[in-house]
């Protein structure tokens, strides 16, 4: 069953109680919260992502709650908590939904290292996957964002998961974070596209999250080959432009930004050798998002 | 033979790739990325230990004398840097 196919009686009273089980890709998820805005914004989001009914065992068990005390008069917090851990500080209280995305983000990176886990976006189209590593503010969940809803499959805007022993990258299609001005241009590009509310002055500025398309959380289960790691990176009035990457420097990058791969050791090592073995790299600077289709939609059709 | 001679330190894993080799140091878990010429200094020692003689014939296909000052320092200068991040060891 679709999450979309839940009352929305049955979705708050899984969530005040035993916990709302969710997949998503290779990991099932046990979420509580008596939190309104995640119970909407899960509604919204997750839609499309299946349910899993009692009993069943879950990855990770999170919890998204508001504190007791002076806190919930006085300038509201929230809090995130894995299990009976809160390995985060408390946030203002109408950040809720994006703590609950970060918390994941989180428990994916710290437990589960039968993958080697980088921090890239990933996007497939024709059984090849293009990995996306970047910084902060280089425009990869944009460009992520805006691929997706013109024909790429979404695997994730923000962790590839690697499988040592076959080489391929497993997704997630959980919904895309963007931030700031990617929101509205996001809105133009694809008005179809389905956004929770925005959450206002996080530490990474106005933040909202698009819906993964349905396509893509429906072939979430479908690993795909690893065939480009692409260096994005907006630079306005910039022409596109797609330049050789050298792949001695990209392994390095990959290293340095790898969420386990000094956990995995010469198993990570290995599995980043084979990664960038069978990739083309390249760095890519654009500034328009049909430049950046373009690009893309050529390199697919092997262009 | 007479003079130092390298080898390459154990559990040392090693790519090439067209802007210079990777190597990964399983002891320390260190990831390096040497240029070109110090990668191929560490690819001649996986076949075994050798001295700079061995090292010049094999790298440059010319014995050492033949080398001209900066080749020979070239050779030095990589053998100390691999030194230096435990990636090869020296015995006297």
């Amino acid at each position: 069953m679709k999450l979309a196919e839940l009352a929305p009686a049955e979705l708050k009273h899984r969530l005040h109680g035993a916990g709302l089980c969710l997949r998503t890709g290779p990991f099932t998820v046990r979420i509580r919260s008596r939190i309104p805005a995640v119970e909407e914004a899960l509604a919204l989001l997750y839609a499309e992502h299946p349910v899993l009914e009692e009993p069943v065992f879950c990855d990770f068990t999170v919890r998204v709650f508001r504190p007791l005390g002076l806190r919930r008069f006085f300038r509201p917090q929230v809090r995130f908590a894995f299990d009976d851990t809160e390995p985060f500080k408390p946030l203002p209280y109408d950040h809720a939904f994006p703590m609950l995305e970060w918390g994941l983000n989180w428990a994916v990176t710290q437990h589960a290292h039968w993958f080697l886990i980088l921090h890239a976006a990933v996007i497939e189209k024709g059984g090849r996957a293009a990995l996306l590593p970047a910084p902060p503010g280089s425009g990869k969940s944009t460009l992520t964002a805006a691929l997706v809803q013109r024909g790429w499959r979404l695997l994730s805007d923000e962790l590839a998961l690697i499988d040592p022993a076959s080489g391929l990258v497993h997704g997630l299609a959980r919904p895309v974070n963007l931030k700031n001005a990617s929101v509205e241009l996001l809105r133009a590009w694809a008005p179809e596209a389905v956004f929770g509310p925005p959450a206002r002055d996080t530490r990474k500025g106005l933040v909202a999250h698009m819906r993964p398309p349905a396509d893509s959380v429906a072939r979430m289960d479908e690993p795909a080959r690893p065939a480009w790691v692409i260096f994005p990176r907006y630079v306005p009035a910039s022409p596109p432009r797609l330049t050789p990457h050298a792949r001695g420097h990209a392994l390095l990058e990959f290293a340095r930004n790898g969420f386990n791969y000094s956990v995995l050791g010469e198993v990570g090592y290995d599995t980043l050798v084979r990664l960038i073995a069978a990739c083309d790299c390249y760095d890519f600077t654009y500034s328009r998002l049909t430049d950046a289709l373009a690009v893309f939609d050529g390199l697919a059709h092997g262009g | 033979m007479s003079g130092p001679r390298w080898r390459i330190a154990p559990e040392v894993r090693l790519a090439a790739w067209e802007d210079g080799y990777t190597v990964f140091h399983t002891p320390s878990g260190d990831t390096h990325l040497l240029d070109p010429f110090a990668g191929q200094v560490l690819s001649c020692l996986q076949n075994g230990p050798m001295g700079l003689e061995a090292l010049a014939l094999a790298l440059m296909d010319r014995p050492l004398a033949a080398l001209g000052s900066d080749e020979r320092a070239a050779m030095e200068t990589a053998l100390a840097a691999l030194e230096r991040v435990h990636l090869v060891l020296v015995s006297p």
